[in-house]
C-alpha cells in the first residue's frame, strides 16, 4: 500500500502545475507549455505504469481490482493521450483563465485514477468539479453562466453524497479506497450515488446535455472525455458487479439515442450520445466478470477518442459557421464540400460510435456483448444492440446527411451573426487554424487504428480479454443491423430532420416545479415573517409601554410622549427591556424547574 | 431514382450478410434470436422503426417545447 503522499505525487500533478503556469506565465511561452504539460504527464503515466510491481499472481477480480491499479494503465494512459490531443486541437485559444483551467481539469482527473486513498479521492474530486464549472463559464455568455450555475448545483451535490460516504468510511478507520460492492452499507450507497452523479446516471444526467453545449469549442473535448470517464473508472473500481446497475446502464443506453433523434443543437445531441455510451459501460461493469470489467474499460477508452474526435469536430463546424443548430446547417447544402476534413472525420468517428467494423467502438461493443451473452442478459444485449441502432440512426446517419451530405434546402442561406466567413463566401475549413485539423485528423486516425489492432487496446484492459471481433457472425451482425436501420431511415428521412425545439430533460425539474416551489415557500415564509412581524411588534410595543410603567394598568392614564425627558414617569423607567428579559428568563426556568421536579 | 439506388444498394448489402451468415457464421455465444438467420437484420429494420415511433412520436409529443420556454416572463430563468 502507498503512503498519502503517494495520492499527490502522481502524473496528474504535472497537468495542474502547467495548468498554473498558463496562467502566470507570458503568451510567447504558453503554447510551449500547453504542449508540453501533456506530453511530460503522458511520458510520467508510462514511466510509473512501467514500474508497477508484477506480483506474478493472476489479478482477481472483487478487492484486488480496486487496489492492484490494474485498472488505473488504461484509464490514466487515454486520460493523459486526450489531454494531448485537446491541447494540439486548442493551440490557438488566448483565453489563459480557460486554458489553465483545461489543464487542471484534466490533471485532476488523472489524479483520481491514481489516488489510492478516499482523502486523495475526494480533494481530486472537487477539484475537478470546480474546474469543469469555469471551463463551462469561460464561453463568457449569460447562457454558460446560468448552465454554469446548475452544472456546480448538480457537481457540488455529488460532491458532499461522496463526502458524506468517505466521512463514514473514515470514521470506520478506512483510509484506502477499496471496493464497495462486495457489502453494501450506508457509506457505499452515498458514494455511489456521489459517483453516479459524475457517471450521469438518470436522473441525476440532464447536466450533460445542459451545460457541455454551452462551454467552448475546446472546453467541450476537454469536458467530454473527462468527468464521466472518472465517475465510470470508480464505479468500475468500487462497485463492479452490481446488478443494479446494469438497469440503469441500460436505460441510459436507450433513452441517450431516443434524445439524441429528436435533438436539433449538434453538441447537446453529441452530450446525449454520452450518456447513451456510458450506460454501456455502466451496463458492462455491472455485468462484472472479466468481459464486463474489460467492456467497460475497453470502451471508455475508445469512447474518448471517437467522441473526442467528434466533438473536435461539431466545434469547427460551430467555429467556421457559427451554427449550432441541424436545421440551420441543413440549411447551408452540405458542408462536406467546403470543409472535407472535418467531414471525413466525422464520418470516420461517427462509424466508431455506431460501432462499424473496423473501427475502435466496434471492437469494445464486442467485449460488452460477449459479456452479456456469456452472462446470460439477452435482454440487455438485445436492448444495448437497439441502442446501437439507434446510435446509427442519430449520429452516422442524421449528422452525416443533414449537416455534411445532405442536398440543403437552400444555397443562398446566410451564416448567422458572428461566423467566421467572409461576406458572401460559404463557411469553409479555411476558416479554421490548422492545429484544430491536425487535432481531428489525430483523432480520428487513432479510431482506425485502434480499430484495426484491437490488440492494442485488448492489452490495456485489466484482464486482457479477447472479444474475437473479426468472426463473421460479429461483423455480419452489424452490417446486417445498419443496413436494416439505413432503409428505415431512408423511408422516413422527411421525418429524420429534427423540429427546431427544445426537449425537455430531468433538469426542468429544478428549472420549473422546483424553482416555483422555492419561490413559493419563500413568498411564504416572507408573508408569515411580515404579519407575525406586525402582530408579535404591535403586541411588544403594548407590552412594553406596560412593563415601563405598570401603573397603567391601574390608571387608564395616557402614556406621556418619549420625548418629553422632563416627564417623571419616562425619567424614572421603573420596568425595561433588560426586565422584562430576566422576568422571561425566570419564568422559563421556573416552568423548566416545576417540569423536571413533576 | 436516387432513392431507388439506395434502397438497391442496401437490399444487396442485407443479401450478402444474411448469406455470409448462412455460409459461414459460427456464433461465439449463442443467443436465442441467433438461431435464425438474418435476425440482425430484423433488429436493426425493426428497432429503427421503433426508435423512430418512441423518439419522433411519443417523446417528441411529450418533451418538445419551444425553444424559449426556459427563458419565459421576461427571461427570467436564473435556477
Amino acid at each position: 500500500m502507498r503512503t498519502m503522499l503517494s495520492d499527490f505525487l502522481q502524473p496528474g500533478l504535472i497537468l495542474i502545475i502547467s495548468g498554473l503556469l498558463l496562467l502566470l506565465l507570458p503568451a510567447a511561452l504558453r503554447r510551449a507549455v500547453q504542449i508540453a504539460g501533456p506530453l511530460l504527464t503522458l511520458a510520467a503515466v508510462l514511466l510509473v505504469l512501467g514500474r508497477e510491481p508484477e506480483s506474478g499472481a493472476p489479478v482477481q477480480l472483487g478487492a484486488d481490482l480496486a487496489e492492484s491499479g490494474v485498472l488505473t494503465v488504461i484509464f490514466a494512459l487515454i486520460f493523459a493521450l486526450i489531454a494531448l490531443v485537446a491541447a494540439i486541437y486548442n493551440l490557438h485559444e488566448k483565453n489563459r483563465y480557460e486554458l489553465a483551467v483545461e489543464a487542471v481539469y484534466a490533471g485532476s482527473s488523472i489524479s483520481v485514477v491514481f489516488a489510492e486513498h478516499w482523502i486523495g479521492m475526494l480533494i481530486f474530486w472537487e477539484l475537478m468539479a470546480v474546474a469543469s464549472w469555469l471551463i463551462v463559464v469561460s464561453s463568457r455568455t449569460v447562457a454558460a453562466r446560468r448552465a454554469g450555475f446548475r452544472y456546480l448545483l448538480v457537481h457540488m451535490l455529488g460532491g458532499n453524497l461522496l463526502l458524506a460516504g468517505i466521512v463514514i468510511k473514515l470514521s470506520q478507520g478506512e483510509a484506502a479506497i477499496e471496493m464497495l460492492s462486495v457489502s453494501m452499507d450506508a457509506a457505499s450507497w452515498l458514494i455511489l450515488a456521489g459517483v453516479a452523479v459524475n457517471a450521469a446516471i438518470p436522473p441525476l444526467n440532464a447536466w450533460i446535455a445542459d451545460a457541455y453545449p454551452e462551454s467552448t469549442m475546446g472546453g467541450t473535448v476537454y469536458m467530454g472525455s473527462y468527468t464521466t470517464k472518472v465517475g465510470v473508472f470508480c464505479l468500475i473500481r468500487l462497485f463492479a458487479g452490481t446488478e443494479l446497475l446494469l438497469y440503469f446502464g441500460v436505460f441510459m443506453a436507450v433513452y441517450g439515442v431516443c434524445m439524441a433523434l429528436i435533438e436539433n443543437d449538434l453538441r447537446r445531441l453529441l452530450s446525449y450520445h454520452i450518456v447513451s455510451q456510458v450506460g454501456y459501460m455502466v451496463a458492462a461493469l455491472a455485468m462484472g466478470g472479466e468481459l464486463g470489467v474489460d467492456g467497460a474499460s475497453a470502451h471508455a477508452f475508445n469512447h474518448i477518442l471517437y467522441k473526442g474526435t467528434l466533438l473536435m469536430c461539431a466545434g469547427a463546424v460551430i467555429k467556421a459557421t457559427g451554427l449550432r443548430k441541424i436545421t440551420d446547417l441543413h440549411r447551408l447544402g452540405g458542408l462536406a464540400h467546403v470543409m472535407p476534413v472535418t467531414a471525413v472525420c466525422f464520418l470516420i468517428s461517427s462509424l466508431a460510435i455506431a460501432g462499424f467494423p473496423l473501427l475502435n467502438g466496434f471492437v469494445s461493443k464486442a467485449l460488452i456483448m460477449n459479456a452479456a451473452a456469456g452472462g446470460g442478459y439477452h435482454w440487455a444485449e438485445l436492448l444495448l444492440l437497439l441502442a446501437s441502432v439507434g446510435t446509427f440512426m442519430s449520429v452516422t446517419l442524421k449528422i452525416n446527411y443533414f449537416v455534411f451530405f445532405g442536398r440543403g434546402e437552400s444555397e443562398d442561406a446566410q451564416p448567422a451573426e458572428g461566423a467566421l466567413t467572409g461576406e458572401g463566401v460559404r463557411p469553409g475549413e479555411a476558416s479554421l487554424p490548422l492545429n484544430m485539423k491536425l487535432a481531428m485528423i489525430a483523432g480520428a486516425t487513432a479510431c482506425v487504428v485502434t480499430g484495426l489492432f484491437p490488440g492494442l487496446v485488448y492489452g490495456l484492459t485489466p484482464f486482457g480479454s479477447d472479444g474475437h471481433p473479426f468472426t463473421v457472425d460479429h461483423v455480419t451482425q452489424y452490417i446486417g443491423m445498419f443496413a436494416g436501420a439505413a432503409l428505415v431511415f431512408v423511408m422516413y428521412i422527411r421525418h429524420m430532420e429534427p423540429a427546431a425545439k427544445l426537449t425537455l430533460d430531468t433538469d426542468w425539474l429544478y428549472r420549473k416545479p422546483l424553482k416555483y416551489a422555492f419561490w413559493w415557500l419563500c413568498r411564504t415564509v416572507d408573508g408569515v415573517r411580515l404579519f407575525l412581524g406586525g402582530k408579535i411588534g404591535a403586541f411588544c410595543t403594548r407590552a412594553v409601554e406596560y412593563l415601563h410603567d405598570p401603573r397603567r394598568l391601574l390608571k387608564a392614564k395616557p402614556r406621556p410622549a418619549r420625548d418629553c425627558l422632563e416627564d417623571d414617569d419616562v425619567l424614572q423607567k421603573p420596568v425595561g427591556w433588560l426586565i422584562a428579559l430576566t422576568f422571561a428568563i425566570l419564568l422559563a426556568a421556573t416552568f423548566y424547574v416545576l417540569i423536571r421536579l413533576g | 431514382m436516387r432513392n431507388k439506388k439506395i434502397y438497391i444498394g442496401l437490399c444487396v448489402i442485407m443479401a450478402l450478410t444474411l448469406l455470409a451468415e448462412i455460409l459461414f457464421a459460427e456464433p461465439h455465444f449463442h443467443m436465442p434470436w441467433h438461431e435464425l438467420a438474418g435476425a440482425d437484420i430484423l433488429i436493426g429494420f425493426g428497432g429503427a422503426w421503433l426508435l423512430i415511433l418512441l423518439a419522433k412520436k411519443i417523446m417528441a409529443f411529450a418533451l418538445q417545447r419551444r425553444e424559449d420556454y426556459y427563458e419565459g416572463n421576461g427571461g427570467e430563468d436564473d435556477a
